[in-house]
């Protein structure tokens, strides 16, 4: 009888010892991660560090593509799993995501949040990257991961030929000498010296628009097309062409996808401008010793064009603070391992304190020219219009360009007023 | 047999119902929306009447587009028969002699081979470096925009529509040609006549039908052209080749996404279609009788 009493309180021990070392149930965090963002983020390795610190947490990253119909379907039925998407543009996603009701503001989960990093989050991120994350200047509608900029992508060792370390970060008069210079000795052999793309009409004309102006934008959100600094953007674009700096209608040539640099990939330019971590794809082309970006001029604004590569939150989220929690912990700026590895991608971090790790590797140095022009620039506003705008812009930019129109104010004036007539149509205002 | 009539008719309910999910109601749908204002960006919308037509008939974009689109099928409908008229009848021919088989899979692969790929191998062509220019370099002929100027970027994606689309007309011809009885055939050659005449009294009047359709069919290639103008184009330069499928799909995928108004302008096209479809049947019946 003993020896079963014995047994019996043996069984009862071990059996709540084990007990209570089962961990907790274990929370699943579904976050949708576009591919292209699986390729260049450690992801997978953030996940794994983050769930050895929380043991109840499991981090899945899956791309799923919802679209707003198979979201709200999803909700209805109760099988919406996913809490965050990551990737997507807040120029054109903030806006039809809040006012669809598929996104939520994010304030209330970062000011909870216990992560070390989150008072961070506001102070660290840099002035405009943070203004591009709020819709509508209020609620933080993103959280911002990394960040492209427009740049200017030089040929070191063609720069290097005619007696310049990099192009001249003064104005575009001085870079117009360079490529005269440049055309003079390397025409003959087949390289251009300047040019860039204007199908993706935010990569090319917008960034230089804000190098001659403070104020690109209207207040209504759309592009100031007849304000000065894009009249004098199309006159500068067409000067490289009247003068042969660049190679006949290869500023709108239709490349496929992401191909719009391909010209200055394949070593046909000298300069270039676009998105900068096309200079780091260069890398594979023409050579890392050969392959330089640097700021647009300052001129007389000194701005580009950037963008943020975010996460939002969506509003039927079942672990909102959990998500939050750990893309803070992931992506804040103190997370050393993140940022090594977003700059050795090619792209930039939405915060200053990661710029310190750009100090000390001259790899990096490219970066640091980068932040100087972000802090600087003036993000696209949030609105519904912002890819009609590119489409409606870009015809009229061509006509002038190809001279089908002689005065770049008369086709400017003519995308306006197609503009207007669009933006009169919205409900959303 | 009432019983045996009911059970047969179950037959051909699931090809009924595939008819009207996959055919049927997508036109009832798209006939709908464009009597509303239906924004893709919430999934809402609301009655309009005819307040989409009204907008439509006073679109620059719309009448410029409409242009672009007879001008797109005026270059390359025709070349597209004839070449498929030619091929075909060659490979009917051939049938007589050999290899009518290898070259009729051969002249069939542009239909087979998926558009993005086709269009790949037109942009190599066409690029400022690319094949088409290196040529012309070589021969002391300046380079051409072939995509890039506006004068030029509407006859190149006519070529690659001719080459992606005269595979699929051509087994129309094809299937004419080889209903000619080779009896007839043969006694034309016994008799001496020449290729010309064999072509023009014996295969051509055989597949004077076949024809009537062809022509039928040549206002419906108005729909036609968005999978070229998007993977080629994008409707630039300057718009030269914005054919209005092509402003409907931008319509549709810009801003709020204006669905009901991009219905409104592919119905508009529709029904612009259907009149010139009739005239051409009015014009064949006349020809015919």
């Amino acid at each position: 009888m003993k020896r079963i009493l014995v047994l019996f309180l043996v069984l009862i021990f071990i059996t709540s010892i084990t007990n209570f070392a089962l961990p907790a149930e274990q929370k699943v965090i579904k976050l949708n991660a576009m591919g292209w963002v699986q390729a260049e983020w450690p992801l997978k390795e953030l996940a794994a560090q983050y769930e050895k610190l929380h043991p109840d947490i499991k981090i899945v990253y899956e791309d799923v593509g919802i679209d707003l119909k198979k979201y709200q379907q999803l909700v209805k039925e109760g099988k919406f799993e996913w809490n965050a998407i990551l990737g997507g543009w807040p120029a054109s996603d903030t806006a039809p995501g809040f006012i669809s009701g598929m996104f939520q503001p994010m304030d209330t989960y970062v000011k909870k949040s216990k992560e070390k990093d989150a008072p961070l989050i506001l102070k660290d991120m840099i002035s405009s990257v943070l203004a591009e994350s709020k819709f509508r200047g209020r609620a933080l509608s993103s959280l911002p991961i990394t960040i492209d900029i427009d740049a200017l992508l030089y040929r070191k060792d063609i720069l290097k030929a005619v007696g310049y370390e990099k192009p001249p970060a003064t104005n575009w008069n001085d870079i117009n000498t360079l490529a005269e210079k440049i055309a003079g000795a390397f025409k003959p052999r087949g390289i251009w010296s300047i040019s860039t793309s204007i199908i993706p009409f935010h990569r090319g004309p917008a960034a230089i628009q804000q190098t001659f102006t403070k104020k690109p934008f209207l207040p209504n959100g759309l592009v100031d097309v007849t304000g000065d600094g894009m009249i004098k953007t199309m006159l500068l674009l067409k000067s490289w062409i009247d003068k042969g700096l660049s190679m006949p209608d290869s500023m709108w040539y239709p490349f496929p996808g992401d191909a719009y640099a391909e010209p200055y990939l394949k070593g046909q330019y000298a300069m270039f401008v676009y998105q900068h971590s096309a200079g780091i794809w260069a890398y594979q082309t023409i050579g890392k010793e050969n392959s330089g970006l640097t700021r647009l001029p300052k001129d007389i604004a000194g701005g580009t064009v950037f963008w943020s590569t975010p996460a939002y939150l969506y509003k039927d989220a079942p672990y909102p603070q959990e998500a939050v929690d750990f893309l803070i912990w992931a992506f804040g700026p103190s997370n050393e391992f993140t940022w090594k590895k977003i700059f050795e991608s090619g792209k930039l971090p939405p915060y200053r304190t990661p710029y310190a790790l750009a100090k000390n590797n001259p790899d990096w140095a490219w970066a640091l020219d980068m932040l100087a022009v972000l802090e600087e620039a003036t993000p696209i506003p949030n609105t519904t219009n912002f890819g009609a705008q590119l489409g409606i812009i870009r015809p009229w930019a061509e006509k002038y360009l190809s001279g089908q129109i002689k005065d770049p104010l008369e086709a400017m004036k003519g995308a306006k007023k197609e503009l207007d007539k669009q933006l009169s149509k919205l409900i959303f205002k | 047999m009432r019983k045996n009539f009911n059970l047969n008719f179950l037959y051909i309910v699931p090809a009924l119902l595939f008819i009207f999910v996959f055919n049927l109601w997508p036109i009832i749908w798209g006939v709908v929306l464009a009597f509303m204002d239906f924004r893709g960006i919430t999934l809402t919308g609301k009655w309009v009447g005819l307040e989409n037509f009204k907008e439509l008939l006073n679109d620059e974009r719309v009448w410029q587009g409409l242009s672009v689109s007879v001008k797109y099928v005026l270059y390359s409908y025709p070349f597209t028969q004839i070449l498929a008229l030619i091929s075909g009848w060659t490979i009917a021919q051939l049938r007589i002699i050999k290899f009518g088989k290898f070259y009729r899979i051969l002249l069939y692969l542009p239909v087979i081979i998926p558009v993005s790929a086709g269009m790949t191998m037109f942009r190599a062509l066409y690029e400022q470096n690319g094949y088409l220019n290196i040529m012309f370099l070589k021969l002391g002929l300046p380079a051409v925009g072939w995509l890039t100027d506006p004068k030029v970027a509407l006859y190149s994606l006519a070529i690659a529509s001719i080459w992606r689309n005269f595979g699929a007309s051509m087994f129309y011809y094809l299937v004419g040609f080889y209903n000619v009885p080779l009896e007839v055939k043969e006694s034309a050659l016994i008799d001496g006549a020449s290729l010309w005449r064999r072509f023009w009294s014996i295969d051509l009047p055989s597949i004077k039908n076949m024809l009537f359709i062809i022509f039928i069919q040549s206002a419906g290639a108005l729909t036609g052209g968005l999978a070229e103008v998007t993977a080629l184009t994008g409707g630039g330069p300057a718009r030269a080749t914005s054919i209005l499928p092509y402003y409907s799909a931008e319509i549709s995928i810009w801003g709020e996404q204006r669905l009901g108004y991009a219905a409104a302008i592919n119905l508009f096209l529709s029904i612009f279609t259907l009149i010139l479809a009739s005239m051409v049947i009015r014009l064949v019946k006349v020809e015919k009788e």
